[in-house]
């Protein structure tokens, strides 16, 4: 058993990148491995609670990450000062988020076996 | 010695990363380690195709990757669902949607995400080439 932290760095609708990191995180919860979801940089786009994926014809994915928490997936943190840098407020997010200074991001990456960034 | 799984996120002309990921990969054999395989995800799975045909004179990855494989037997793992969206369809698939071929080059294991999360779970070192 290894610990995972699977990081996200890209914006939700730009690239299919943030779904294919929702079906790896996913994956790694269905096979029981702890693992830990980080938003960062442009990733915390993937955060806004209300996005209309619709509007753009795309499937909305970020709907399903509600379903973190039946994947026994609990561990889920976001770059503080890249929220505040985006204007992305913590009260308008659509789950709840452990925000962490982005300082303290590398210390926290220390405690994984595996870091995949997506 | 280590174990070490190689993910692979780029396509192989399109990206000097393709090549990283293949020096990398000699690297770790020459040097004694243990790969237990590379995966290829995203547009890692043009590597697949069978039907790219690079000019001599130019940087071939895919066929790299192929003679790792047949040298060492180091397991070429294709993502089967980015393989399908993309175009790089094998014979199972190409059957059950009535496509008019497959060209999975053989060299290729067709794989999915468990496969990689399975060798994640007991391997020391998971490296990407982005």
């Amino acid at each position: 058993m290894k610990k995972i932290a699977i990081i996200n760095t890209q914006s939700p609708f730009n690239s299919p990148t943030g779904r294919d990191s929702l079906d790896l995180a996913l994956i790694f919860g269905a096979f029981e491995q702890p693992i830990t979801v980080i938003f960062l940089g442009d990733g915390v786009y993937q955060l806004l609670d209300d996005q209309n994926p619709e509007a753009l014809g795309t499937k909305d994915y970020l709907s399903t990450m509600k379903a973190f928490e039946l994947y026994d997936i609990e561990h889920i943190v976001c770059g503080l000062d890249d929220m505040n840098s985006r204007g992305v407020p913590v009260d308008k997010l659509s789950m709840a988020i452990e925000a962490v200074p982005n300082s303290q991001i590398g210390e926290l990456l220390n405690t994984f076996d595996h870091v995949i960034t997506m | 010695m280590a174990s070490f799984l190689i993910l692979v996120h780029s396509s192989n002309y399109a990206s000097q990363s393709s090549a990283s990921a293949l020096n990398y990969a000699e690297s770790v054999i020459n040097n004694g380690h243990d790969l237990k395989a590379i995966f290829f995800y995203q547009e890692g799975v043009y590597h697949a195709n069978s039907l790219t045909n690079i000019p001599s004179d130019e940087l071939d990855t895919s066929t790299g990757f192929k003679q790792l494989n047949a040298d060492h037997g180091t397991p070429l793992l294709l993502c089967v669902t980015a393989a399908d969206k993309r175009g790089i369809v094998n014979e199972h698939h190409e059957q059950e949607q009535a496509l008019p071929h497959g060209n999975v080059d053989p060299a290729f294991t067709v794989a999915g995400l468990a496969e990689m999360v399975t060798i994640a779970a007991e391997t020391d070192r998971l490296v990407q080439f982005k």
